[in-house]
């Protein structure tokens, strides 16, 4: 299965989702003109994946904002995880936030409330 | 098209010039867009008011807080068909006030109205649960995903992000159409 890379701009993250090594990264920011559309080859890419999941697999998000309509797309990613962690194969997720930005670490928060899903809320060391 | 001498000697941005810019100092506006909402607008206004923010040396959990709140009352504003959006910065002594403004059905007014009144009676964990609900596309009895095309899930947002009363206010513009603005106010000791 070939990887997933997407390179970020200024309104779209930057996604790489690395089959070999089990890696998955979503980081930068997401306001994208048409959500669903910038989405959907994600959710296309996880169900294949989810036929054939590496043990472990790690997902790191380090999103710097997005609006609401992103925040649906992301729950719904999410879920595709959450399917491949309940059919046995480990998911783990860590949710990276500022520590100046409770809303970043308030939206972890919720995701770690509507979902069966090991998330870790990680403050981002700054640089 | 060269201006003939009579448009020269009439023209109006500088009767509107100083009016506005007083209007804007009178009421702390540091910041005022009427127009479209764009991904690329909202990237390039928030560049600028990070500028001001890093010139005013503001708290960064401030900014932060003021940025997402920011970026979520874009959402209110965009997807308008006519006449666009206005939004709007205020910056007080003790707070950031976020305002947008939009045109919406006459006919939704109410809907939308008694949606804030009820947003403004909930707790945070209620906020949190509506949030959560819609967030899931669970269609519940008394919220709708929309209301008069103002998406729910972001008057929820803001009034999560804020801590604090959403204001609103209504102007009747004819038979079918009103004018509708939401301010979202980030208090400096907000904590």
């Amino acid at each position: 299965m070939e990887a997933l890379r997407i390179e970020s701009t200024h309104k779209t993250p930057r996604v790489i989702l690395d089959p070999e090594n089990g890696i998955f990264e979503f980081s930068g920011r997401s306001i994208p003109e048409d959500s669903v559309g910038f989405y959907t080859p994600i959710f296309a890419w996880l169900e294949e994946y989810s036929k054939q999941p590496l043990p472990v697999t790690h997902v790191r998000f380090d999103l710097e904002y997005f609006n609401t309509s992103s925040s649906k797309n992301i729950l719904e990613v999410l879920k595709r995880l959450e399917a491949i962690h309940a059919a046995g194969h480990e998911v783990r997720v860590t949710w990276y936030y500022d520590e100046d930005d409770e809303d970043m670490e308030e939206t972890g928060q919720d995701y770690q409330a509507l979902l069966n899903l090991p998330i870790e809320l990680s403050v981002k060391v700054q640089s | 098209m060269v201006a003939t001498e009579s448009e020269l000697l009439h023209e109006p941005a500088l009767s509107y010039a100083y009016p506005l810019y007083r209007n804007m100092l009178d009421n702390s506006v540091v910041f005022i867009y009427n127009g479209p909402i764009t991904p690329d607008l909202i990237v390039d206004v928030l560049n600028l008011v990070e500028y001001r923010l890093e010139d005013s040396r503001e708290d960064r959990r401030i900014s932060k807080k003021l940025f997402n709140i920011m970026v979520e009352s874009f959402t209110i504003g965009d997807d308008v068909e006519r006449g666009g959006a206005v939004l709007l910065v205020r910056q007080l002594p003790y707070l950031y006030a976020v305002s947008v403004g939009r045109r919406v059905r006459g006919d939704s007014v109410y809907a939308i109205k008694s949606f804030i009144d009820w947003v403004n009676t909930c707790s945070s964990e209620e906020l949190r649960d509506a949030y959560h609900h819609l967030l899931q596309g669970k269609a519940t009895h008394s919220i709708p995903p929309h209301i008069g095309g103002v998406p729910s899930i972001s008057i929820l947002d803001l009034a999560r992000k804020s801590h604090d009363f959403l204001h609103y206010n209504f102007e009747y513009l004819d038979d079918f159409e009103s004018f509708f603005s939401l301010e979202a106010r980030i208090r400096k000791n907000n904590s």
